[in-house]
């Protein structure tokens, strides 16, 4: 190759270097990226960014200003990249400020929701109890009927019990009333037999004459069993004795009592005095004087015969009159 | 004509000019202060979150450093200067990505959430059960 060539090909690159080291050529990356700067800032809001949106255009003017060819690639590569990094920017501030307001709703439907959980829990609470409450009123209305119904079965069951105990006692009562009456009449027909058989006694009373005078004895027939007292109808009916005793002329009469041994001797000799009295006091009634008249009590101090058998202690309980001249 | 000027360009002078020329375009100091920048900026940019959200950022920041390193070996100090911003300038984006991303999951996680407060808040607000209590229960005759 001779020297004029390669003087030719030295020139040739000299001029090639120097076009890629400065150039005033139209760019069109710097178009593009200008343009699509535009479009981000019209679609964000640089004051999400403002730092980023800052290092872009600064990176703009740069390369407006800028004539060397490297360094135009260069601002190109790092333009495209900060206009990226803007765009990272502002999507996170934009996800910052979602999550201030996602945090802010999160507590408040929290608070919505704790809210809410206290009060089903109370509601919960109340109505547990209420159920509870109902479970135990039902339980005890169901016990009280159940005693309702046991205690009108008790009164039915007690009121038929009584039925029949009144219809028994009523039926008691009234064999019981005609026993009684039959044993009135019994009584009424033994007593007029009693007082007949008296009556006849009294009027075959005689004096008997003894050697201290004449003397009349009253069995103690005319007496109530252990009582010190003449028989109701006895009393005015001892008008025979009175006769016998008015007629005789005594001027004295003595009436003495007498027991059996049975008792103490006090209480035989105490009943004998008062049976005496008691004679006295019917005899007094029919007219006796009763200064003629005078009682003694011997109790079982004079027997007529032993007091070994029933029939002799009924001849020893007796009453004297000891008619005295 | 022309082999005048040829040979004016044989001279030592012209050399010393057209070499000059060569060199006045090429040749700077390493850009030491660009590269640690750089390899900040990736240190901080490199994370689980960046691998997840920002994963050709990364690389690209990772490999614009490499590159920027082979060039300080090869002497070319402007292209391993502009490899070194590029670098920085990945490592960035990568950052500010992944920064997004988490901030986006953490949206969506949130949102869900909400959701889900939501629902329940209006399943509490619907109308609630009445209250049923048992029913008393009569005694049949002869109970």
């Amino acid at each position: 190759m001779s020297t004029r060539a390669l003087c030719i090909i030295w020139l040739t690159v000299s001029a090639l270097q120097l076009a890629a080291c400065s150039t005033t050529t139209r760019d069109l990356g710097l178009d593009r990226l200008s343009a699509q700067w535009a479009r981000e800032l019209v679609d964000s809001d640089r004051t999400q960014a403002p730092q980023a949106a800052l290092q872009v255009d600064a990176l703009l003017t740069r390369w407006r200003a800028s004539e060397n060819r490297k360094e135009r690639t260069e601002l190109e590569f790092l333009v495209g990249q900060r206009i990226a990094i803007y765009r990272a920017s502002v999507e996170l501030a934009q996800q910052r400020m979602l999550l201030v307001e996602q945090k802010s709703e999160l507590e408040r439907l929290n608070q919505q929701r704790a809210a809410q959980v206290l009060e089903s829990a109370h509601l919960e609470s109340e109505k547990l109890r209420l159920r509870n409450l109902a479970e135990r009123e039902a339980s005890e209305l169901a016990q009280a009927q159940a005693e309702v119904l046991l205690a009108d079965r008790d009164a039915q069951m007690l009121a038929r019990d009584l039925a029949e105990r009144e219809a028994a006692l009523a039926n008691e009562l009234a064999a019981a009333q005609a026993r009684k009456a039959e044993l009135a009449e019994q009584e009424a027909a033994l007593r007029g037999a009693q007082v007949d058989s008296l009556r006849a006694e009294l009027s075959g009373l005689k004096p008997r004459q003894t050697a201290r005078g004449q003397v009349i004895v009253l069995s103690e027939k005319f007496f109530a069993p252990g009582q010190a007292q003449l028989s109701t109808r006895i009393a005015s009916d001892l008008q025979p004795l009175w006769v016998i005793v008015s007629k005789s002329g005594a001027a004295r009469v003595i009436i003495e009592g007498h027991t059996d041994s049975k008792g103490s001797e006090s209480s035989n000799q105490k009943l004998s005095k008062q049976r005496a009295v008691s004679v006295k006091n019917a005899l007094i009634a029919l007219g006796a004087d009763a200064a003629k008249l005078e009682t003694i009590g011997f109790g079982e101090a004079k027997p007529v015969t032993g007091n070994d058998t029933a029939f002799g202690r009924s001849l020893n309980r007796r009453v004297e009159v000891w008619l005295e001249k | 004509m022309a082999n005048k000027i040829f040979r004016n360009l044989n001279h030592p002078l012209t050399t010393s000019l057209v070499m000059a020329s060569f060199v006045g375009c090429a040749t700077m100091p390493p850009p030491n202060a660009e590269l640690d920048r750089a390899s900040i900026a990736l240190a901080s940019a490199q994370s689980e979150t960046s691998e997840n959200f920002a994963p050709v950022e990364l690389r690209l920041a990772r490999d614009a450093l490499a590159s920027a390193n082979a060039f300080v070996e090869a002497g070319k100090n402007d292209l391993a200067k502009a490899q070194a911003e590029r670098c920085e300038v990945y490592s960035e984006l990568a950052l500010l990505k992944a920064s997004a991303g988490a901030a986006r999951a953490e949206v969506a996680q949130q949102n869900e959430a909400i959701m889900q407060l939501k629902r329940d808040v209006d399943a509490a607000n619907a109308p609630a059960e009445s209250l049923e209590l048992p029913p008393s229960r009569p005694l049949e005759p002869g109970q």
